[in-house]
């Protein structure tokens, strides 16, 4: 990706905060979606490459389900698409961003101020869709490879405690998926990932029956 | 995607037939097909209303999105062949869909195998389809064409006169079984017989908007 550099409003004077987002698989993506239907109580999962990874639809099957996930998206990118996606008044969206926000080392504080504008536009865009902010999973840094050495999960704790709070302040709900997919040492599980930030499609299963265990889906 | 799958690993020794032929590459089992069977063993005793079996071209198709409201199984993995198929069609069977749509083989093509090699894999799938699956309704679609101008990859060039073969030898087995044929030629192909450059970037594989004229061209003939 061609590396810009664009400093924020939030950061000027800081540090460049690397911004970008429109890349050829996000629009290729984004032109996808366009073709698709509108769909009525759209259950919308929306986030990265560990999103669009997941086959939603195979397993809640019947359910009006969206893959909204756009690998190498950041916060920056689900901004600037969100609108769409409220437009249609969802009935829940499962939202996971950040780990690439991290990767090109964005300061927490401002991938943080992102969630508060994302919860901002879900708010006054559709108020009654039920927003569930999902933790950033972990890394395993044992066999992390080599593009997401940035990646800490010092960070990934950091970026989470945040987000439990702001879910607090917006009546949303969090989850925390490291109940399911970290193990004693706080790294995600081996077994799960073929790269120490990615999940197997084989683990999607776990994630939607721990979810439906919190009763969110 | 990886689309030439690495022989060495996972051969598995060609069946009686190849030793009439030079060499038959049966092989399927790739760490991406392992890794979709994975996920599909997990989900083969949930009910589906339609099921779709292929390669990429069917894995890539978001059909639940095109057919909302119905349980929809895509049964696509990139790279596969009539073997990895045959391979896979227990579970398959399990999840006894109420209709099945079945593209393959020109994974088959691109590896260079013999036609009467991919059609005698495609009786044994339809054998064990129908006999497993009495009730389902089960549509066998036309191998697409390819456009070979946008083609980037040497061992997909010039093999029309082969998807060509192959259907043709498709369409007798689709009546023997009392089955749906579908020439989705009709839809895909230009005047020359090549996939519409408008349907693809890569010369194979489909745009977005080639599923939802799919998708409206299977409405139309009655088949969705």
């Amino acid at each position: 990706m061609a590396a810009l550099l664009l400093a924020t409003g939030f950061t000027a004077g800081a540090q460049a905060v690397d911004s970008t987002y429109d890349n050829n698989h996000y629009k290729e993506r984004l032109a996808l979606f366009a073709k698709m239907p509108k769909q009525k109580k759209a259950i919308v999962f929306l986030g990265n490459s560990i999103t669009e990874a997941g086959k939603w639809n195979e397993i809640l099957p019947g359910q009006p389900v969206q893959n909204r996930g756009i690998s190498g998206d950041n916060s920056f990118g689900v901004i600037a698409r969100l609108p769409e996606i409220v437009a249609q008044k969802p009935s829940k969206i499962f939202l996971m961003i950040g780990v690439n926000d991290l990767k090109r080392e964005v300061p927490v504080p401002v991938i943080i101020n992102n969630y508060r504008r994302i919860a901002g536009i879900i708010k006054q865009g559709s108020p009654k869709t039920k927003v569930v902010l999902q933790s950033v999973l972990p890394v395993n840094d044992t066999i992390l490879i080599e593009a997401f050495k940035k990646v800490t999960n010092a960070n990934v704790t950091l970026l989470n405690n945040a987000l439990e709070q702001i879910a607090r302040e917006n009546g949303y709900t969090y989850v925390n998926l490291h109940e399911a997919f970290a193990d004693e040492k706080g790294q995600l599980k081996r077994r799960e990932t073929p790269d120490g930030l990615h999940l197997k499609v084989s683990s999607y299963p776990q994630w939607v029956e721990f979810l439906r265990s919190k009763k969110l889906l | 995607m990886k689309r030439m799958i690495l022989l060495a690993a996972c051969a598995i020794p060609a069946f009686a037939f190849a030793q009439t032929v030079p060499k038959i590459d049966s092989s399927y089992a790739n760490w991406y097909y392992e890794g979709r069977m994975e996920l599909y063993n997990q989900l083969n005793n949930k009910p589906a209303d339609i099921l779709f079996l292929g390669n990429s071209i069917t894995e890539r198709g978001e059909w639940h999105e095109l057919l909302p409201g119905k349980k929809i199984a895509n049964r696509g993995i990139g790279g596969d062949n009539t073997f990895g198929v045959l391979a896979r069609l227990n579970g398959v069977i399990q999840q006894k869909p109420k209709k099945l749509f079945l593209l393959i083989g020109i994974n088959d093509i691109g590896r260079g195998l013999p036609t009467e090699v991919i059609l005698n894999n495609y009786r044994r799938i339809l054998t064990q389809l129908t006999q497993g699956l009495p009730k389902t309704k089960i549509i066998v679609q036309s191998v697409l064409p390819m456009n070979e101008a946008k083609l980037p990859y040497a061992y997909l060039k010039n093999k029309a006169d082969k998807i060509k073969a192959l259907n043709e030898g498709i369409v007798p087995l689709a009546k023997e079984f009392n089955l749906t044929y579908l020439n989705l030629h009709e839809l895909f192909a230009d005047e020359k017989g090549e996939l519409k450059a408008d349907y693809t970037k890569d010369g194979i594989h489909l745009e977005p908007v080639a599923y939802v004229d799919w998708v409206n061209w299977l409405k139309q003939h009655k088949q969705l």
